[in-house]
């Protein structure tokens, strides 16, 4: 891992060597190892280890970005001369704001396991032999990952901030697939031990929602009560950040909060935040551009509260930076990606118990937007959607296609899970937990062919 | 040192260290991109990446591991790495890889290119996006404009311990228009050509300086703010045609992925999902109807998909998938073809050198039919035409999919009478292309780039493309998402 004095050391030669009279450095990278099985074997198998040098050059209003994997010695210059020519030649960007100063951070918890970046291929090969193991004890075929990695923000800018944090991060996911279903399960953590120490357990999940996901039926599109797992759930608390929570799409009316704040847009029962302190969604306590991450409430007890801005949004809402910046060449603005929903006081068991007729999902797929402003998603179900009748699953059911305005969906969620669950993506991490909606819109099905 | 030491000093650190197959790629990819939003520069980025991938077989088992550092102690340390990658595979394993048979190759290739878009000054690229966006911001009611370009050059040097040498230099060229219309309630977008930052060719800049983006941008900023006061498309079974990038994204979706041999065999089902193109249903499913006739081409110009050979070494080749409506053909590798009997049709890429290559679609392109397009529009009693694409979503083995368009026109009695929004179409695959019952000729025809196709894990995104001109389907489900 590049450790901080090493960071320090290469973002100051590119602040020291710029002319340009702002300059704003940001350098990220790790490594990430990746073990991938399909058919009951491993299938694919890297490594992967890359750091990138981001310079950002300004010239009065004139800003030029240049990035590069290599940047020792004269390349370092080249990358910063690049930046500078860039800026030079372009036009002024009128909005254009000068780079924030030195600032202090929250103190995080700890989120950097030698443990994790020390776990072998061998070791990972072992975690996958056991995952195998169990499901060809049940007749069914293991496909997934096991991952393990690090990684490193570091920023500095003309201004004399400087910014470093580091992390790692374990994954897996299986899908244990049977002759007519699937069933899946998932864990991520910054400890590869949380893992592998209950390696049984996360893959029994995945089992047993196979062996029940058999000889699906038919139901027809329509109006149903549905159960969403943790897993569902989280796909659409990711679609709420990108379609309504960040200050462009806000301040540019495409949100669904444009416009709306302190209105009542969701339920009583829903409040959902942003909060890279919080252990569950453990994130960086600053953003791309140095300031400190603060934690938003975007709707509370179904009230909109409040939007994440980066520096240029947070001018135009007339309000501070919530450090919720992207690096500068995402054209999407500033996006929370810590994201929480309350719990209540319910389970999926009892959700199931409570309910005459219902369906019961675990999981979506393909999900997308329809209609941006609406926040209309569509989606299918996948490995494991079951038929729910007098508080009992009663059969396994067909993929489904549905079509729902979230914030719609959210006015009516009926109960609450009492605990969370944990996801870490690409970009985002989100912890939430299961929810029972009603009158949930299934407007197709799957079929065979 | 040169690459190509690099190179073998890779391949010759795996096979002495027991690997039985090794192949390495030196790349170095340069990207630039400009983005002007509402009259200021958003972004001009210009990004360098560099680096080896090392990909092996030991004990019949797969390692890759890269370095973006081209020195020979780093170069060794990846192939090592790859090696060791491989040894913990081979653990479990349950059969060994083989790889089918190829000849060796010593070649050099270049996508043709006209104008270097490299070499063109960034003054010239801003005037022409300014301008573009100025003539989209002169329409009274647009909200957002956004104008585009995205450049790529990738130098690749393949070699293989079979004794394989071969150079490529791909260079690709893209640009597009964006302008959004917002109301309180709602929000409407129009791009040109192709939505998601428009339409991309392996070319040089002579591809954009002919898509005429100043002459198209006040039409298209019209469309946007006239879409809001349309009529919102209504949920009833119509015909349908498809043009444009959203056919393209059509045989993207539900024939392009469904073809890759790869998930297929299960390979991707933990992410991206199956298939129902099963090996069982080869040379017998009808996908679709008579009409369609669907290929798997890496060889023709222009395409995103366009190249020499693959990150195998597999040249490029013209395949078909589906042959007058029957099922022929997948997408595969040296390491699947021989589950179908065959040897790979040269479909292996790896995004940059940090990536193992996947099987990927090339250029699937539906061949153009003998229906002209008026014809196909004044034979049309009720239809709805859609072209440019806004939403897409399709199940885990490409069966049920739906679909968004920008905008789309209403077909009464063969004459299109006005404008819908929101237009969505849902349907079920096989159903949906044995309905098909015109594709429009020859003279409608474009090769779309999609430069945005993920698959994998670790995710990787392909640059790749699909050549259309119209098609005509029966009986479609439109109107969907919308409806309550």
């Amino acid at each position: 891992m590049l450790d901080k004095n090493l960071a320090y050391k290469i973002l100051k030669e590119a602040i020291d060597y710029s002319p340009a009279n702002e300059t704003e450095v940001i350098l990220q990278g790790g490594k990430d190892a990746l073990t991938r099985f399909a058919n009951n074997h491993i299938h694919q198998n890297v490594m992967q280890k890359d750091y990138s040098l981001m310079v950002r050059a300004v010239f009065g209003k004139r800003t030029g970005i240049a990035s590069c994997n290599i940047f020792e010695g004269s390349k370092l210059r080249e990358l910063v001369d690049t930046a500078c020519e860039i800026a030079r030649h372009s036009e002024e960007d009128h909005e254009w704001i000068e780079v924030p100063s030195p600032a202090t951070y929250q103190e995080f918890p700890q989120g950097y396991f030698d443990a994790t970046i020390d776990f072998s291929p061998q070791d990972r090969e072992k975690s996958v032999e056991t995952i195998v193991k169990l499901c060809k004890e049940k007749n069914l075929i293991a496909a997934g990952t096991f991952s393990n990695g690090d990684s490193m923000l570091s920023i500095m800018n003309s201004k004399g901030l400087f910014a470093y944090h580091k992390f790692t991060g374990a994954h897996f996911t299986l899908t244990a697939i049977s002759d007519t279903g699937s069933g899946c399960s998932e864990y991520h953590s910054k400890r590869v031990e949380k893992i592998t120490d209950k390696i049984e357990d996360l893959t029994k999940i995945a089992i047993d929602k196979a062996i029940l996901n058999k000889n699906p039926i038919s139901l027809p599109p329509g109006e149903y009560t549905v159960i969403l797992e943790e897993c569902a759930v989280k796909e659409y608390i990711m679609f709420l950040s990108y379609l309504g929570f960040g200050g462009l799409t806000f301040n540019e009316g495409r949100s669904f909060m444009s416009d709306k704040i302190g209105e009542k847009l969701m339920g009583d029962n829903i409040t959902i935040s942003d909060d890279a302190g919080n252990i569950e969604v453990l994130g960086l306590p600053f953003d791309f551009e140095g300031n400190p991450r603060k934690k938003v409430v975007f709707i509370e007890n179904g009230i909109a509260k409040g939007i994440a801005h980066d520096r240029k949004t947070s001018i135009k809402a007339k309000c501070e930076s919530t450090g919720h910046g992207l690096p500068p060449s995402a054209s999407c603005g500033p996006i929370p990606i810590n994201l929480i929903l309350n719990t209540g006081n319910s389970s999926v068991e009892d959700m199931v118990k409570s309910t005459k007729k219902g369906i019961l999902v675990t999981r979506f797929w393909y999900d997308n937007v329809v209609d941006e402003k609406k926040a209309i998603i569509t989606g299918m179900t996948r490995d494991g959607t079951f038929l729910i009748e007098n508080g009992q699953i009663v059969n396994a059911v067909r993929n489904m296609r549905y079509n729902e305005a979230l914030p719609d969906l959210f006015k009516r969620v009926v109960a609450i899970g009492k605990d969370r669950k944990s996801f870490s993506g690409e970009f985002m991490k989100i912890a939430v937990p299961a929810i029972k909606v009603d009158n949930f819109h299934f407007t197709g099905v799957s079929a065979d062919v | 040192m040169i690459e190509k030491d690099f190179a073998n000093l890779a391949i010759d650190t795996a096979t002495r260290l027991g690997a039985s197959y090794a192949d390495a790629r030196v790349i170095r990819l340069r990207k630039e991109t400009i983005e002007i939003r509402n009259g200021e520069v958003f972004a001009i980025t210009n990004n360098l990446e560099v680096g080896i991938g090392v990909r092996v077989i030991v004990d019949g088992a797969w390692g890759f591991a890269g370095n973006p550092d081209l020195r020979p102690d780093k170069v060794e340390i990846a192939a090592k790495r790859a090696v060791e990658i491989a040894r913990a595979s081979a653990m479990l394993s349950h059969k060994q890889v083989i790889l089918s048979p190829l000849q060796k190759v010593e070649a050099v290739w270049n996508s043709p290119l006209i104008i270097d878009p490299f070499k063109v000054s960034l003054e010239e690229k801003l005037k022409l996006l300014f301008a573009t966006d100025k003539e989209m911001r002169s329409i009274k009611g647009i909200t957002i404009t956004e104008s585009t370009m995205d450049l790529w050059d990738e130098w690749q040097l393949f070699m293989n311990t079979e004794g394989s040498c071969i150079e490529q230099r791909i260079v690709q060229s893209g640009a597009g228009i964006s302008a959004t219309a917002v109301s309180p309630d709602e929000l409407q977008v129009r791009t040109f050509p192709s939505s998601f930052r428009g339409d991309y060719k392996s070319a040089g800049y002579e591809f954009i300086n002919n898509m005429k983006l100043v002459e198209n941008a006040a039409k298209t900023a019209e469309e946007a703010v006239a879409l809001l006061k349309a009529k919102q498309c209504p949920a009833d079974v119509k015909t349908l045609i498809l043009g444009g990038s959203q056919l393209a994204l059509q045989v993207h979706e539900s024939c392009g992925h469904p073809v890759e041999l790869d998930r297929v065999l299960g390979m991707e089902a933990n992410y991206a999902g199956t298939s129902f193109m099963t090996i069982d249903k080869l040379n017998k499913l009808q996908y679709g109807s008579p009409i369609v006739n669907i290929i798997a081409d890496g060889t023709c110009p222009g395409g995103l998909g366009t190249f020499g050979y693959d990150d195998e070494g597999v040249p490029a080749q013209k395949d078909y998938i589906i042959k007058e409506g029957r099922f022929v053909g997948y997408l595969t590798s040296r390491e699947t073809a021989g589950e179908v009997g065959r040897t790979s049709n040269g479909t292996m890429r790896a995004e940059g050198w940090n990536n193992l290559p996947i099987i990927r679609m090339t250029n699937i392109n539906l061949l153009p039919g003998d229906t002209d397009y008026a014809e196909m529009v004044e034979t049309t009693d009720d239809g709805i035409l859609m072209t440019n694409n806004r939403s897409w979503s399709i199940d885990d083995k490409r069966i049920n999919f739906q679909f968004g368009a920008e905008i789309g026109w209403e077909i009464k009695n063969g004459k299109i009478t006005g404008m819908v929004k929101n237009p969505t179409y849902t349907g079920i695959t096989p159903e949906f292309w044995n309905s098909c019952n015109a594709i429009a000729n020859e003279k409608y025809y474009n090769i779309w780039g999609t430069p945005n196709c993920g698959k994998g894990q670790p995710p990787q995104t392909a640059r790749v493309a699909h050549g259309v001109s119209y098609a005509r389907f029966s009986n479609v489900k439109v109107g969907v998402g919308y409806a309550g």
